[in-house]
Formats: structure tokens, C-alpha cells, sequence
């Protein structure tokens, strides 16, 4: 099958686009970083909510895991025009802000939120808000995320040549980190068509399409039952295809609008700032945390350079799945300040930010104090305590039987 | 020095055609053989008048030296082998027996648990038994477990008596030996026939139907072997056959096999000590290095085989075997353990069989029903798991613990392993072959697990009660659904906290491919493709509406009873230029006719 590429993400590409290869890559970067920044906010509200199985958590759970596709696929797009994504330095992103290069007039305010109805509808779906019919490409300043995905189509599009025949690559496109059952398959990029392909399925994944009920991707290159949701038939189960319901932009609303009672969450500070937590075990594992997390964008940068060694499946994915979530869940059980009741808040939060000076071995001292810190706080500790003295046992086990190899790759 | 009938436990399959029939795989994952040792192909799941071919249970001899463990099958062809008498016993016992009730039983039967067909006083008119029957000699047929053939002076010898409805057809035999052109057993079962003596039959519940019979059956296998001018006879240690439904997709394995959990069983009862003594599972480097090829693989393989028989994303079924089998070397780094761990964070893990959604937000695998997902009590258990065995094989592997070599295990033993993990080891609902009686050591043999203790009574009368140290025939399928087809038809899709949840559907398929029509010359130009395209369909039943009484099952049970013979079989093909599973060999209308 060959599609017919200048209608690619339903976008309509006239064709009159100049690029340099470099202003490519600018383009592609910066939507690495756009998919990127997404992904803390919704973690953050995402470890707000202590029930795992509520709809709000599993819609955004989701949601994130599709966005860690959106950032390997974007990367692959970036790496096939010869760059290399960048996730740490200025490339991290900053909390509150806007996306990077959105237009700050129309655009959310993207900030590190306990989850609610609220920020479900006025922030998050806003993020993911469809691009109106008609709505021109724009590489910056844009109101909708589809219009830089469209800027981007364009300038491929109308590029003389092959843009991703370049001969020397810094980079390395992957397939094989994007674990689960969720939406989309990470192709590699070597030409407009598989371009094409990619962008097409970020875009409608995200935002959906405009009308609604036009399908989205209406076949998928494994199977036909790729998801499992609600159905027409009132039920929840197999769907077929791809349906509008998955859209990241449907998902968000319908938490937002939804007459249930949205589940229970942790009283935590929104848009933390850890210098103002007078507890002093809140500052430290918010200091734990952002190490972690600043270590782990190191090692995934390494995961997306040729020639270097791969942690991903070593480091990195043991990092997302066993140590970050369980720092998090700690922190948010933490009363922000001294003599607080962690039932009632505020609690500290992550505050995602990059720091430079990370490693392995300051890490795994970092959390073995923050344990002996938080066990002399608590002689007798309470079930909270004891529950967050648990996981971060846990993560320390993790980093402890990583550490070697991490640091034989320089991490 | 030994000798011994493997597999230990064989498998025959009901079936329709009265003479054709073809050997149960031997092979995990393999298909069945035609006993001319021709290739088998999709036509001889039926014979030429399109009926549906019984199974056989093919049972062999071996010898094995108590010294250097050499096995070595025996036959007529071996020298010194005078002559193999083969003895077998089978019957059903299904409505003499308890109701089925999930696990309860288990642990023993409550005294207020009610009997099936409670009203019946004399109770041993509720077993079919034929009597036992003896078979020697190459290539004899003929020997068959009816009732017009029951052994002089054997007691209770017992059939329904008249013709069922609403088949109209009488059960008269619960199946046949015949001997090979080597002398090995070959054990078929019944005709696949069910029903009541009731003019007006209906089926009203999955598993407890008063007054209903069918032909499945099972009981002990026995051999004795005479030696060239030796006078005294050598006993083979005995096996059992088991008589069940149909295997609709024989290529495709349950994740949890009978194996598995006969497996687990005796694993917890010390008969493995390398892997758990005395209560603790030998773990971490100086534990049990579980194989990866044998022990590891196959249970990622099954969940990759699913996709083929039911409706769930084939993406997260999909496993990087090269990555995941490799060994961590030892002080280096270990660069695949996250994705290990990864992997068994997401199967649910002992003491989890009540949660469908872990502590992460992830949905526990594997999406199936449990054994006790139908009565509320202090037993539920409403989603299926790994054994206790499987999950620590896997504990041990994500921690970097195993091995990676080639299967080391002797052709005797694997016969019994490759027959078994062909079976359904869970969801005992009651299942489709052995149901939970297969996890109680008492009944097997103290020197071999798989072994079941047995009693030929070859004299009569069958007894009514719970022997573990002596089984008798009928004593292990007793448990099951009566009618099979009931339970069959009704474990297809289970409604359980909002969502839908799968019984077995590498037993019985759910949904399936279909091949491709044939395309004509004229319409071979490339079609773009559609929705439609390689779209699964439901094996039996309607697949858009989940709440429909047909949602991918007979509307009613009575329905199997009728049609079971004509469903389609699910068999890998070259199609379109790529191996897939397609559905093969229907003959039952689709749409189903609905009376």
C-alpha cells in the first residue's frame, strides 16, 4: 500500500515549506521536548491518586504510557534526520510553564498538579486539545500541539530530497522500549512515508480528529482487537480497531465530565518548590528525587546515541518502573512541613528538576539516608511511615542492583 | 530393573466418526498423527462422511535400567517379547457423584453438600461401567468398552438404559482398544453422545444436570509382558487414561497445562527437593536455576498464542526471547533485568487472585478466570494464576537465576510431560479434562507424581466412594461437567467487576481466524484494505454485544449437545504467505442455526 503522503495526519501540505536540514531538526526536537514535558505533569497526578484501579488513574496511566511513545517516536524522527535528542540541561523541562514554544495566550499553563476533575479538564485536555479544521502549520507559537506536528509534516514534505538520508548519524532508533498494551507501534524513520506513518499516528492517538466521529486509525499493524475499553455495546472489553474513545483528548474529558465521584488522592502541594519545605525529610527525598529522575534522563539519552552502551533495559526501564514511582509515592506521603499530618497535608511532591552532578553512588547514598533519616523521625512508626519506609527499601534494593552496571556505563 | 506404561496419564478425545480416528499429540504443541503414520492435514479431523474423528490414546512400555536410567520402549518387534497383554478399565461416574460446586470438595466434601441425581437411592445405577477389557496380539481391533460385550462374571456392568434426547441415540459404549502393528495400546473413547432419559431435556445449569449422561470416561491402563521362556509374566507399572471433549486447537497450549499443576502438587509435597524442601523454594544463586528453554520460554511462548483464540493485543504478547534468554554474566552487568522484572510485575502473583489491577495500575496477567470466581466464600478465587511452581521459576529467572540449555529430559517422561501440557491445568471450574482432583498427592503414587494409584477391579462392582490410595475407574473425570457440553459451552467468557473475563480459549477458541476466500484471477487486483480485513470472528455465537445470551456461545447449552461435532478446529497454516492460525474444517453453519 502506498498512501498518499501530502494528506499525511490529515493534515494538507502545500508543498511551499523551506527548510534546512537543521531547521528540521530544530522542529523535531522541539517536539521531542513538547511530548516530553507532558509527561511529569501527568505523573505527578498520577501518583496523586491512590486508587489504581479508578478510571481517572487508569485513563491517565494510559495516557502517559502512550506519551513515552510519542517521545521514542518523535526521537526516532529526529535521530533519522541525523540529530540526537536531548531530555537533560535546558532540554528538561520546567514546572509551571507553557509547552515549549506554544503560544502563551491560548495555551494551558502546564504545571505539577494533585489530580481532580479540574485539572483533568482545563489542563490536561487543553494540552491535548484537537487542532481546529483548517488550522495553519506553526513551528512555534502554536495553539495546538497537531499544528507543530503539521509545520513539521510540511517542512519534511516539501524538503528536497530525502531528508533522512543522512550520511553520518549520531543517533539510534529504537523499537523495542515501548513495552505493554497500550496504543501504537514505534517504527523506525528512514523516509517521508514511514515519517508519515509516525506522525499521523501521534497526532490522532493525542488529539484526536476533528470531526470526532471520522476513525481515527482504522487499522493497526498487529491484529484487529488492540484495545480493550468500553464498547458500544455498554460493556467494557475488545475494540476493534482504533475508535475516537481512545483519544488522549476523550479520555481527559470524560474524566472531567464525569458524574462518578473522582477517586481519592494524596494532599500534596501543587507546583512544588522544595526549598520552601521546612521538613527537612520532605527537602531531603525531594532532593533524592530529582537525582533519580536527572540520572535516569542521562542514561535515556545514552539509550537513543549510537555507539554508546544501551542501559535501557538494565537502567533505565528498572529506574521508571522500580524506583521512581516508589521516591514519588514516599514523597507524596510527606508532610511538607515540620509537625505536618500527612493525612491532611500539604505534602511534598516531585518537583522534576535536572541536576547535574547525579550519579549511582550518590543516589544509593542518597536514599540510605533519607531510610535512616526517616526511621529516626519515626521511632514508632505509623502504618504511612511504615508503608513508605517499605518502598523505599524496595527502590533502594533496585538502585543498589543496578548501581554496578550503571556505573560501568558512565552513569 | 523397571518397566513402566507411559505417558502416565494419557488422553483420548470423543468423537463422532465410528471408525476413523486419529493418536493424541505427542509432541507439546503438536498436532495429533494418523496411525498409517501419513502426514496429518486438516481432513483427517473428519472422516469422508464429515463426522468428527475420535482421539486415541496411544500407550507404550518401557524399560528403563534402575542402574544407568537407559530407557528402552518395548514392543513385540523387542527381543524376547513374546506377547503384551494389555488390561483396561473405564467408566463414567459423573452422575453418582457430588454436585460440582467450584472448589468446594477440594478439601473434602461438607455433609451438606448435595449429591447429583439426590433422588436416586440405588446409586450404583448411576455409573456407566463396561467391565474391563483385555487386549494382545498386532494390529487387533474391535475390543470394545459396550455393553454387549461385558466379561462373564464381572458385577455391575451398567449403561443408561434407552435412547437419549434430545439426540435420540442410546450411550451402548464408552469406547475401544485396538493394538498397533507393534503392539502398543491404543485407547479411543466415546461417541461424543450426551443426554437425558427425559422426552422434553433441558439443560439449566453448567456443571449439575440430574438425569442427565454422557460417554466420557476414564480408569487405569495396565500391561503385563511375557518373555521368551520365561514363565512368569512381567508387570508394567500401571497408567490412566482420561476421556474428554475435543482439543478444537491442539497447536495452541493454556498457559497454566495439566502438567503445571500435577507438576506443583508434588513439587509442594517434597517430591522435588532441588526446587522446595521441607516448605521453602530454594532461591537465589545457590537455588534452583530454572531452564530457560524448558521452563521459562514455553509460558511467554503460550501468552503469545493467545491472540490466535481469543480477542487480547497481540503487541504486549510479543517477547524479545533472544534479550530475555540471555544470561546475566556474573560480575558484569545485567543489562536485561529490568525487562525481566518488567515481565513477572505484571503476572499475578500468589495471593493476588482476587485483584484484577496491581498496586501500579497495571492489569495483572493472565486475563483469565479463576477457579472460584462463581460463589462468593472464603474460597474465591476469581482470577486464574501461574502456579506456585511457574511463579517462582519466574522470580528466579527475573533475579537473574537460571539457565539456558537444551531439554535434557528422557523421551519416557516427556511423553507423559508433552501429553499433559497439552491439557488445561486451570481454571478448575471444573475444567476441561481433570478438574482440582489433579492437586491432590494422596491419589498419585508415593515413587511417581504423575502416577495415579490405581484399582483394575476387575471383578466388579465399582465402588461409590473416594479411594485415593486405590482409584478406581471413573474416579477422576467423575468431577466434571454432565454433560460436558454444558460447561463447555457456557466457560467461554466469564462477567466479573465491569469487565469480561476468558475461561480457556486455547481449549475452547472464543474467537478465530478465518482463511481468506479464494481469490478468483479476475479479482486478484490488490484491494486496499478495510476494516474487514483479517478481522477475528467468534468461534461460536455473536462478538458485538458482551451481555447477549450468544456472546461467542450457544444460546443454550442444549446446543453443544447437538453440535460440538460440527465446530471448526484452529490449525496453523501458510496463509497469504504467512503462518497464521485459521479456523479449519467447519462444517456448522455461520451464523448457527438457533433451535
Amino acid at each position: 500500500m502506498s498512501a498518499d503522503i501530502s494528506l499525511c495526519g490529515g493534515f494538507t501540505s502545500a508543498g511551499n515549506t523551506q527548510a534546512t536540514i537543521e531547521a528540521l531538526r530544530a522542529a523535531a526536537q522541539l517536539a521531542v521536548q513538547v511530548e516530553f514535558t507532558t509527561i511529569p505533569a501527568y505523573l505527578t497526578a498520577l501518583y496523586s491518586i491512590t486508587d489504581t484501579a479508578s478510571e481517572a488513574y487508569q485513563h491517565l496511566r494510559s495516557v502517559v504510557m502512550e506519551e513515552m511513545y510519542h517521545v521514542n517516536q518523535a526521537a526516532n524522527i529526529l535521530i533519522g534526520l541525523g540529530g540526537v535528542p536531548q531530555f537533560t540541561g535546558t532540554a528538561t523541562p520546567v514546572y509551571p510553564g507553557k509547552l515549549p514554544g506554544a503560544n502563551p495566550e491560548t495555551t494551558p499553563t502546564v504545571g505539577l498538579y494533585r489530580a481532580s476533575p479540574e485539572v483533568f479538564g482545563n489542563v490536561f485536555a487543553a494540552i491535548e486539545t484537537p487542532a481546529p479544521a483548517n488550522a495553519p502549520p506553526q513551528g512555534s507559537n502554536y495553539d495546538s500541539i497537531a499544528q507543530l506536528y503539521h509545520y513539521l509534516w510540511d517542512a519534511i514534505y516539501s524538503f528536497d530530497g530525502n531528508p533522512f538520508d543522512q550520511g553520518t548519524v549520531g543517533g539510534r532508533q529504537r523499537e523495542d522500549i515501548y513495552l505493554g498494551k497500550f496504543g501504537g507501534n514505534v517504527i523506525p524513520v528512514t523516509d517521508k512515508e514511514s515519517c508519515c506513518r509516525a506522525i499521523t499516528e501521534i497526532v490522532k492517538q493525542g488529539e484526536g480528529s476533528v470531526p470526532l466521529d471520522s476513525p481515527l486509525i482504522p487499522i493497526q499493524s498487529y491484529g484487529s482487537y488492540n484495545h480493550y475499553g468500553k464498547r458500544t455495546d455498554g460493556t467494557y472489553g475488545p475494540i476493534l480497531g482504533t475508535p475516537y474513545e481512545m483519544s488522549h483528548f476523550i479520555k481527559f474529558r470524560s474524566i472531567a465530565q464525569s458524574s462518578s465521584p473522582f477517586p481519592p488522592t494524596l494532599p500534596i502541594t501543587s507546583n512544588p518548590n522544595p526549598e520552601e519545605f521546612s521538613n527537612p525529610q520532605a527537602s531531603a527525598q525531594a532532593a533524592t528525587f530529582d537525582l533519580n529522575y536527572s540520572v535516569m534522563l542521562r542514561a535515556l539519552e545514552q539509550t537513543f546515541t549510537a555507539e554508546a552502551p544501551d542501559p535501557y533495559f538494565g537502567v533505565v526501564l528498572n529506574m521508571m518502573h522500580r524506583v521512581l514511582p516508589k521516591l514519588a509515592r514516599a514523597l507524596m506521603n510527606t508532610p511538607a512541613f515540620s509537625g505536618g499530618d500527612a493525612s491532611v497535608g500539604p505534602n511534598a511532591a516531585p518537583a522534576w528538576r535536572y541536576v547535574d552532578n547525579s550519579g549511582f553512588a550518590m543516589l544509593e547514598l542518597s536514599i540510605a539516608a533519607i531510610i535512616e533519616a526517616e526511621a529516626k523521625a519515626h521511632p514508632q512508626p505509623n502504618a504511612r511511615v511504615r508503608e513508605s519506609l517499605t518502598v523505599l527499601d524496595e527502590a533502594l534494593v533496585a538502585v543498589r542492583e543496578m548501581r554496578p552496571m550503571a556505573e560501568k556505563l558512565g552513569l | 530393573m523397571s518397566y513402566k506404561i507411559y505417558p502416565a496419564i494419557g488422553v483420548a478425545r470423543v468423537g463422532n466418526a465410528p471408525s476413523k480416528f486419529y493418536i493424541g499429540p505427542e509432541s507439546y504443541r503438536g498436532l495429533p498423527s494418523n496411525p498409517d503414520d501419513t502426514d496429518f492435514t486438516e481432513q483427517d479431523l473428519r472422516d469422508d462422511q464429515g463426522r468428527l474423528c475420535r482421539q486415541a490414546a496411544r500407550f507404550r512400555i518401557y524399560h528403563i535400567d534402575d542402574d544407568t536410567g537407559v530407557e528402552t520402549e518395548i514392543t513385540l518387534d523387542s527381543p524376547n517379547v513374546k506377547s503384551i497383554r494389555w488390561v483396561a478399565h473405564i467408566a463414567n461416574k459423573k452422575a453418582s457423584w457430588y454436585e460440582f460446586a467450584t472448589n468446594e470438595g477440594e478439601q473434602g466434601y461438607a455433609s451438606n453438600h448435595p449429591l447429583r441425581n439426590a433422588g436416586v437411592a440405588d446409586r450404583s445405577t448411576l455409573i456407566i461401567d463396561p467391565g474391563p477389557r483385555v487386549i494382545l496380539g498386532r494390529s487387533v481391533t474391535g475390543v470394545n468398552f459396550d455393553s454387549a460385550s461385558v466379561p462373564s462374571g464381572y458385577t455391575g456392568a451398567n449403561f443408561p438404559d434407552g435412547v437419549l434426547n434430545p439426540v435420540g441415540e442410546a450411550i451402548t459404549t464408552l469406547g475401544e482398544l485396538q493394538t498397533d502393528a507393534a503392539g502398543r495400546l491404543l485407547l479411543l473413547g466415546g461417541l461424543g453422545i450426551a443426554g437425558s432419559l427425559d422426552d422434553d431435556p433441558a439443560i439449566h445449569q453448567y456443571a449439575n444436570n440430574d438425569g442427565w449422561w454422557d460417554d466420557t470416561a476414564d480408569g487405569p491402563v495396565s500391561a503385563e509382558i511375557e518373555f521368551e521362556g520365561e514363565a512368569e509374566l512381567v508387570t508394567a507399572e500401571a497408567a490412566w487414561v482420561l476421556v474428554g471433549p475435543p482439543s478444537y486447537a491442539p497447536e495452541i497450549p493454556n498457559l497454566v497445562t495439566l502438567w503445571d499443576t500435577i507438576f506443583d502438587a508434588a513439587v509442594r509435597n517434597d517430591k522435588f527437593p532441588a526446587i522446595q524442601s521441607q516448605g521453602f523454594w530454594k532461591r537465589g544463586a545457590d537455588g534452583y536455576l530454572p531452564n530457560f528453554q524448558t521452563e521459562i520460554q514455553p509460558l511467554l511462548e503460550r501468552a503469545t498464542l493467545y491472540p490466535w483464540v481469543t480477542a487480547i493485543p497481540p503487541k504486549p504478547h510479543t517477547f524479545d526471547m533472544t534479550r530475555l534468554g540471555t544470561l546475566p554474566v556474573a560480575g558484569e552487568s545485567d543489562e536485561n533485568r529490568g525487562l525481566r522484572n518488567w515481565i513477572l510485575d505484571y503476572l499475578r502473583p500468589p495471593s493476588a487472585e482476587n485483584s484484577i489491577i496491581n498496586a501500579k495500575g497495571g492489569t495483572m496477567m493472565p486475563y483469565l478466570a479463576g477457579d472460584n470466581c462463581l460463589i462468593e466464600g472464603t474460597l474465591t478465587s476469581k482470577y486464574l494464576r501461574l502456579t506456585d511452581t511457574q511463579y517462582f521459576f519466574l522470580q528466579q529467572w527475573a533475579d537473574g537465576w537460571f539457565v539456558n540449555q537444551a531439554d535434557t529430559t528422557s523421551a519416557a517422561e516427556a511423553l507423559t510431560r508433552n501429553v499433559l501440557e497439552n491439557c488445561v491445568g486451570g481454571a478448575f471450574s471444573p475444567g476441561i479434562e481433570m478438574t482440582w482432583i489433579s492437586r491432590n498427592t494422596s491419589i498419585y503414587r508415593a515413587d511417581d507424581p504423575f502416577r495415579i494409584n490405581h484399582n483394575l477391579c476387575l471383578d466388579g462392582p465399582l465402588g461409590l466412594g473416594f479411594t485415593p490410595e486405590a482409584m478406581e475407574p471413573g474416579d477422576v473425570t467423575r468431577y466434571m461437567a454432565i454433560p460436558w457440553q454444558a460447561d463447555f459451552n457456557e466457560c467461554s467468557s466469564q462477567p466479573m467487576d465491569g469487565r469480561v473475563i476468558w475461561w480457556w480459549p486455547a481449549q475452547r477458541p472464543e474467537f478465530v481466524y478465518l482463511e481468506p476466500e479464494p481469490v478468483s484471477a479476475l479479482k486478484a487486483i490488490p484491494a486496499p484494505p478495510t476494516i474487514d480485513s483479517g478481522r477475528q470472528v467468534a468461534w461460536i455465537g455473536t462478538d458485538f454485544d458482551q451481555t447477549r445470551d450468544n456472546f461467542i456461545a450457544f444460546p443454550d447449552d442444549i446446543l453443544m449437545v447437538k453440535y460440538w461435532d460440527q465446530l471448526g478446529f484452529v490449525m496453523q497454516k501458510l496463509v497469504d504467505g504467512e503462518q497464521r492460525f485459521v479456523e479449519v474444517s467447519r462444517t456448522l453453519a455461520r451464523p448457527e442455526p438457533n433451535a
